[in-house]
């Protein structure tokens, strides 16, 4: 016997299908057509997955006979829901704005979800301690303590590093010192103070927290201090130097100096105006299906491209074609492509001076200009 | 002084909010997944080349990805039904192996997506074959979460038997989940 609901769905549904022939005699509009298709398709669903669930509310004839449901418990307005749906379009917004946000808001949905899951289970009538004690010891402690623990460590590490990564180089030995020293004095105190109350020692606990986190925030914010790699021959020589910024030393000050840049391929032409010919491999690299460069100048004999691919699980690689043809033809130099994130260095072998295209022949929107000196 | 019986109780009728709930919820995203089909026919009718020059459309990733969401239907339904007559470690692996196959797609999709060879801003065939593959996958996670938290409440003793409710609605919510790859497959791979 159909209900009332089911029989409402499939009137929507016949009538939605009417417009759908009435709309496509009149109108060759496909879109409309398949809108008002799905919209009769969902109804139809719809209707039968009620009819067969019996989730459409009773008939007529069995509202008498059925009693109201019994009381499932202290079952008041929930802010649960409300805050998993905040959650969900702060994920949205931080998918948009940056992987920050995003993470942020990953944890705090999770966090919702886990709360309305634990008010949906104390609320359930047949919840008592032995309940909550079976799910803590089929759940909470083989999963979630493991799992806890790790993104507590993990946590403490990636603040803490992220501090002492952004603080000069002395400065970040004496801040782990002073950690350390700080950790053992509250210990010390802790042990030698059995009768601390459990108010002291999570107020002890949420302080430590909140430091190393915001510590860590600040950290991140700060970025990393300018390190220096000691080169073969007991010089040192600056490692992944922005151009854009200055050296540092360890008091965070200037030391810009022409002698502190060593001779560095040059690629493209964008130092002097002229194409000059790299004197080593010339470096690109590929993130988030984009490469790093527009241009690059190779030389025409024995030269070398080392390829970063940065997108960890996506395939990419590099090939050049003769700008004449461009991709249509054949390559004149096809490099392998391999998942990142991994560098591989192309010998290009001798090359026709000229024009050229290069591409990720995965991606064909990756590509840029070569010039062949 | 005369004694009345009270009259027989009625049988206590299941409560069935959840599924109902889940049922909306998989209906609105057959009719997203609907919308995005008339939106991908319009733009498929107003472009001059479909699909755009240099595009390739892997069918074998799409089918393999269709194929693993029907099993998983079937072992969603599986843990349903075990739930519902009260079978704790059957409902629990059925529910389980459900969220694995879940993985297993989203895992494709991500690789799906990579091997696409376009961006979601190069034209918009690719605006929408992101959209597709995009809303598919964060409707399969929901649909995940929903298997988790229907498993605690399993763990829990609380979807048993009359109550299997949680049990029934995550099923639910994952045929439509299964609806939703199954048309944005026919509008990718199937229509073109």
């Amino acid at each position: 016997m159909f209900n009332l609901a089911t029989k409402l769905l499939f009137a929507l549904a016949g009538l939605t299908l009417v417009g759908a022939v009435v709309y496509a005699v009149a109108d060759d509009d496909w879109s409309g057509i398949v809108l008002l298709l799905f919209v009769a398709a969902t109804a139809v669903v719809l209707a039968l997955v009620l009819r067969a669930a019996g989730g459409s509310g009773p008939t007529r004839d069995e509202t008498d006979a059925v009693p109201a449901p019994p009381p499932m418990g202290a079952s008041g307005a929930s802010l649960w829901p409300v805050l998993v749906a905040l959650s969900v379009g702060i994920v949205a917004v931080g998918a948009a704005v940056g992987s920050g946000l995003l993470a942020v808001a990953t944890v705090v949905f999770v966090l919702c979800l886990l709360g309305w899951l634990a008010q949906s289970l104390a609320e359930h009538r047949l919840w008592d301690n032995s309940q909550a004690q079976r799910l803590a010891d089929r759940l909470l402690v083989p999963v979630g303590l493991p799992i806890g623990v790790v993104l507590l460590v993990g946590v403490i590490v990636i603040s803490l590093s992220r501090v002492l990564l952004a603080l000069p180089k002395t400065g970040s030995t004496v801040l782990a010192l002073a950690a350390a020293v700080v950790i053992l004095a509250a210990c010390t105190l802790v042990a030698a103070r059995p009768q601390l109350g459990s108010g002291a020692l999570i107020g002890l606990a949420m302080f430590a927290a909140v430091s190393t986190i915001a510590g860590g925030i600040a950290g991140a914010v700060a970025g990393e201090r300018e390190f220096s790699h000691h080169a073969e021959g007991g010089g040192e020589r600056p490692a992944e130097h922005d151009p854009q910024e200055p050296d540092r030393d360890d008091a965070g000050q200037s030391t810009e100096s022409p002698a502190a840049h060593p001779a560095t391929t040059v690629v493209g032409d964008q130092a002097t105006g002229k194409r000059l010919a790299p004197s080593g491999p010339v470096e690109i690299a590929a993130k988030a299906i984009e490469f790093d460069k527009t241009s690059m100048t190779l030389p025409a004999s024995g030269g070398e491209i080392e390829f970063h691919n940065d997108d960890a699980a996506i395939p990419h690689n590099v090939s050049l074609y003769p700008a004449a043809t461009g991709n249509t033809g054949p390559p004149a130099f096809k490099g392998d492509v391999f998942n990142g994130p991994s560098i591989k260095t192309y010998e290009l072998g001798t090359l026709e001076p000229g024009d050229y295209l290069f591409q990720c022949d995965i991606h064909p929107t990756m590509k840029g200009k070569a010039v062949v000196a | 002084m005369t004694t009345l019986a009270l009259p027989p109780a009625g049988r206590e009728r299941p409560n069935r909010m959840l599924h109902v709930g889940a049922l909306l919820a998989g209906t609105s995203l057959l009719m997203a997944m609907g919308a995005l089909m008339a939106a991908y026919v319009n733009v498929r009718d107003a472009a001059d080349r479909w699909p755009p020059k240099g595009v390739k459309v892997d069918n074998y990733l799409g089918a393999i990805l269709l194929i693993t969401l029907l099993l998983s239907s079937a072992l969603a339904e599986w843990g349903a039904s075990a739930a519902r007559r009260s079978l704790r470690r059957q409902a629990l692996a059925g529910l389980a192996l459900t969220a694995l196959m879940g993985l297993a797609f989203l895992n494709g999709s991500w690789y799906l997506g990579s091997r696409f060879g376009f961006g979601v801003d190069s034209h918009p065939y690719g605006a929408m074959a992101y959209a597709f593959v995009g809303l598919s996958a964060v409707a399969t996670l929901a649909g995940i979460v929903a298997l988790a938290a229907a498993m605690v409440k399993v763990l829990a003793g609380q979807a048993d038997g009359g109550d299997s409710d949680p049990a029934r609605a995550a099923a639910s919510f994952w045929h439509f989940v299964v609806g939703a790859w199954a048309i944005a497959y026919a509008a990718l791979f199937m229509v073109k």
